[in-house]
């Protein structure tokens, strides 16, 4: 039986360049066009595809955005990113919005068929020029934007911790090496995010969070 | 006038600037006419005394030309009338003839009538008033006045002849006539009976009338004059005996007596033993200036003089010009000085006006300066905001045109990559090879445009595009990069995100240039009111407040205006080997 697919992506050129490519596949059958996020749900919805190749710039909705609704409404379905691009951010975000698989367009000819294939299965298939940035970050290097209300940076919790122990900013700065008025920035930005306006605020906030014992 | 103002007003300014840097100018000019018209007043005086003392010393010389003349004929007036009497006494034809008649007894006769006939000629002949004939015992014999008299006076003189043999002239005294009594002056000389004997027998008395004989010669004056006039005085006890007529008072002879200690008495100082040019009083009271001389061999003095009112009339004419002269200079300075206030004044006001015009025009300049500014300021963000629309555009089209076309031409030839080297296996290469240059085309254009315009600005939004960028220059440059915003899921409109976007990026560049950093922390946030703050601290070199090229060269002014056209401003705060903060605020709406 072969994979349905629906294919989203806003110039009409690479759909058809895509579908060209997956008509010559004999266990891929394309069901569905999307130009743009909101029809896509729509097809979607009548097709009832097993996997979805959507384009991340797309006009209105984008393609992480869809994504998303795509997955909460069908959790079965399997998204494959499709974009111009390879900056790791795009990737994160769609990977972070359910995508189970991210291709640079440009590349799609030779892996399109393979990484429909692989997805179907339940598999994550991220072209090499994608991978070594998932690695970067799984080694936490990339910082997650955006998740948390209090979203404290590395650094920002070591001062943290230091200064709810009552350390002054030049012993702060002595102990992480870094300039005094950076640990000045550093706890400007702490008490912002927090919302917290002494030391003691300051010291039951880290408590709580667990950075220091009582 | 006022071109000599002007030319003052120069120089005044000149010598105000040496002299006297702190003196107003009004008393400057106040001060220069002041000393100026005491320099006219005093050459004024000086001319006026000078003249004064020259009509001064001419009088007082044609005094004493005029004193010296009459004293000398005064002198030999009287020397010659000595030698008259002694002759008459020693060597004549009466002497024989008295001593003949003494010898035979002194009786009258026709020998008495001879010699008193013979008196009577001398008298006439010489002007004498009376003759006498006095014995030895100073008893009057024989007179041309009869009864023969003599007074006190003559009596003594009488006596002093007998006993010295010399002529002797009495000083003036009173006629003994009891009837008139006149001044006169006696001769008295000795009579010898032999021509070399030794003591006389008797005395000659010649009575002269000064009247006739001596006012003639003094009493008329050289030139004409209103009051000039020479006067004969002597002393009588303690007075000053006037013994000639005088001129402005008549019969004043030996009627009037002055008091010899009247200090300022021309007649008394002459008689005080003074001599020369004096100044003081005559008998009216009235001022003269005179000349006091000595008639040598006499009692008597002789006093030339002339009112001073007189010798100076001319004086007060020319005093008269000389204080109209320099009331005229004087005049003449104080126009010249009110000219030059004037003309100062003039200057002030006129220098105040430009300034004020000054002012004015630089006020309403920098007005139009401020406008322009504005103007600019605007016309720079509009140009800013056209020029990042264009780019978007730009962007769009080569993504949109070039990029998917060029990604479906690298699609299109892997779609049929399979089928040709299966036809024709020398082609695999050749078609790689194009594969290749396409993905490189792609991957340039992709390039080009992510330099118009961040990639992932539009689809993810400022936060996510800025922690890209912070986390590629981190790794970059190997500087330890932060990103800190707050809230996470801080937003802002497009118009907004581009700028903000670039002033990190140039930021991140100018960190990367030029401080030498190894900490950069770039925090946004936003408060509960709206209101954004976008700050870029380093810990690098800094720079001092004062370097404006650093301000030029790291572009800081360009990163104001933007700041400025999103309707907020930039604050920099920079210490030297601490670091640079740089703070962007955004005020909400």
């Amino acid at each position: 039986m072969s994979i349905r697919v629906v294919l989203a992506d806003d110039h009409r050129m690479i759909i058809a360049a895509l579908r060209s490519m997956l008509e010559k596949e004999s266990d891929i059958a394309v069901v569905g066009e999307a130009g743009d996020g909101a029809v896509l749900l729509e097809v979607v919805a009548r097709t009832m595809p097993d996997v979805a190749v959507v384009d991340i710039a797309m006009p209105g909705m984008n393609g992480i955005e869809a994504t998303r609704r795509l997955l909460a409404g069908h959790p079965r379905l399997n998204v494959i990113a499709l974009s111009a691009y390879s900056d790791r951010r795009f990737v994160l975000e769609m990977l972070n919005a359910g995508a189970k698989g991210y291709l640079v367009k440009a590349s799609a000819g030779d892996e399109l068929a393979r990484a429909i294939r692989a997805i179907a299965q339940g598999q994550t298939y991220l072209c090499p020029e994608v991978a070594g940035s998932i690695v970067e970050a799984a080694r936490g290097r990339t910082a997650p934007a955006g998740s948390a209300s209090a979203n404290l940076g590395r650094r920002e919790r070591e001062v943290l911790a230091l200064l709810a122990d009552g350390k002054s900013s030049s012993e702060i700065a002595a102990r992480l090496h870094i300039a005094v008025s950076t640990v000045e920035v550093h706890r400007r930005n702490i008490m912002r995010k927090l919302d917290l306006h002494n030391v003691a605020e300051l010291t039951k906030y880290a408590i709580r969070e667990g950075l220091i014992s009582p | 006038m006022h071109g000599i103002a002007c030319g003052l007003v120069s120089a005044q300014d000149a010598m105000m600037q040496m002299l006297f840097p702190r003196l107003g100018a009004k008393s400057f000019i106040a001060g220069v006419f002041a000393i100026l018209a005491a320099a006219i007043a005093g050459v004024g005086y000086l001319v006026f005394d000078y003249q004064r003392q020259s009509i001064s010393r001419d009088a007082a010389e044609h005094l004493s030309v005029v004193a010296e003349l009459r004293a000398q004929q005064v002198a030999s007036w009287m020397s010659e009338r000595r030698a008259n009497a002694r002759m008459q006494g020693r060597h004549s034809f009466l002497a024989d003839e008295i001593g003949r008649w003494l010898k035979h007894g002194a009786v009258e006769g026709d020998a008495a009538a001879a010699i008193k006939s013979r008196f009577a000629a001398i008298a006439e002949s010489y002007g004498y008033r009376t003759v006498t004939l006095v014995d030895a015992e100073g008893y009057p014999l024989l007179s041309t006045d009869q009864p023969p008299e003599i007074n006190a006076a003559e009596y003594r003189a009488a006596a002093e002849v007998m006993r010295t043999g010399n002529v002797v002239i009495s000083d003036f005294h009173l006629s003994a006539n009891k009837d008139k009594r006149e001044p006169e002056i006696d001769i008295l000389a000795p009579v010898y009976a032999g021509q070399h004997d030794a003591s006389p027998v008797a005395v000659l008395v010649f009575d002269i009338d000064p009247e006739t004989s001596l006012h003639a010669l003094i009493e008329s004056w050289p030139i004409p004059s209103r009051s000039a006039e020479t006067l004969l005085v002597g002393r009588d006890e303690n007075r000053v005996r006037y013994l000639t007529d005088l001129r402005h008072q008549k019969d004043a002879q030996f009627n009037l007596h002055l008091p010899l200690d009247q200090p300022d008495l021309v007649e008394a100082m002459g008689l005080a033993g003074q001599q020369g040019v004096v100044t003081g009083v005559d008998y009216r009271g009235v001022k003269v200036l005179a000349f006091l001389r000595p008639i040598p061999d006499s009692p008597w003095f002789l006093v030339a003089k002339v009112d001073s009112a007189e010798i100076y009339a001319p004086l007060q004419m020319r005093a008269g010009i000389t204080a109209l002269v320099t009331a005229i200079l004087i005049l003449a300075a104080a126009l010249t000085t009110i000219a030059w206030a004037r003309a100062r004044r003039e200057r002030e006001e006129k220098l105040q006006r430009a300034n004020t015009e000054l002012e004015e025009r630089v006020k309403s300049r920098t007005a139009d300066l401020e406008k322009l500014r504005q103007e600019l300021q605007a016309l720079v963000a509009v140009q800013e905001s056209f020029q990042e629309e264009e780019r978007k555009h730009v962007a769009r089209e080569l993504h949109d045109e070039l990029a998917q076309k060029l990604t479906v031409l690298k699609l299109q030839i892997a779609s049929i990559t399979s089928v040709v080297t299966a036809r024709d296996p020398g082609l695999t290469r050749q078609i790689q090879d194009m594969s290749s240059l396409l993905s490189e085309a792609i991957t340039a254009v992709a390039g080009i445009a992510a330099n118009l315009r961040p990639v992932l600005l539009d689809p993810l939004g400022l936060v996510t595009a800025l922690h890209e960028l912070v986390e590629e220059f981190s790794e970059r440059t190997g500087v330890e990069c932060e990103f800190s915003v707050h809230p996470a899921d801080l937003s802002v409109d497009d118009g907004l995100a581009m700028p903000l976007y670039r002033i990190v990026q140039e930021s991140l560049t100018n960190v990367a240039r030029h401080a030498q950093a190894t900490e950069v922390i770039v925090s946004l946030y936003r408060d509960p009111a709206g209101k954004i703050t976008l700050d870029i601290n380093d810990n690098g070199r800094g720079f001092s407040s004062v370097d404006q090229s650093v301000r030029k060269s790291f572009g800081l002014i360009g990163m104001r205006e933007r700041a400025a056209m999103l309707g907020g401003e930039m604050k920099i705060h920079s210490q030297p080997g601490v670091g640079t903060s740089i703070e962007i605020i955004i005020p909400a709406g």
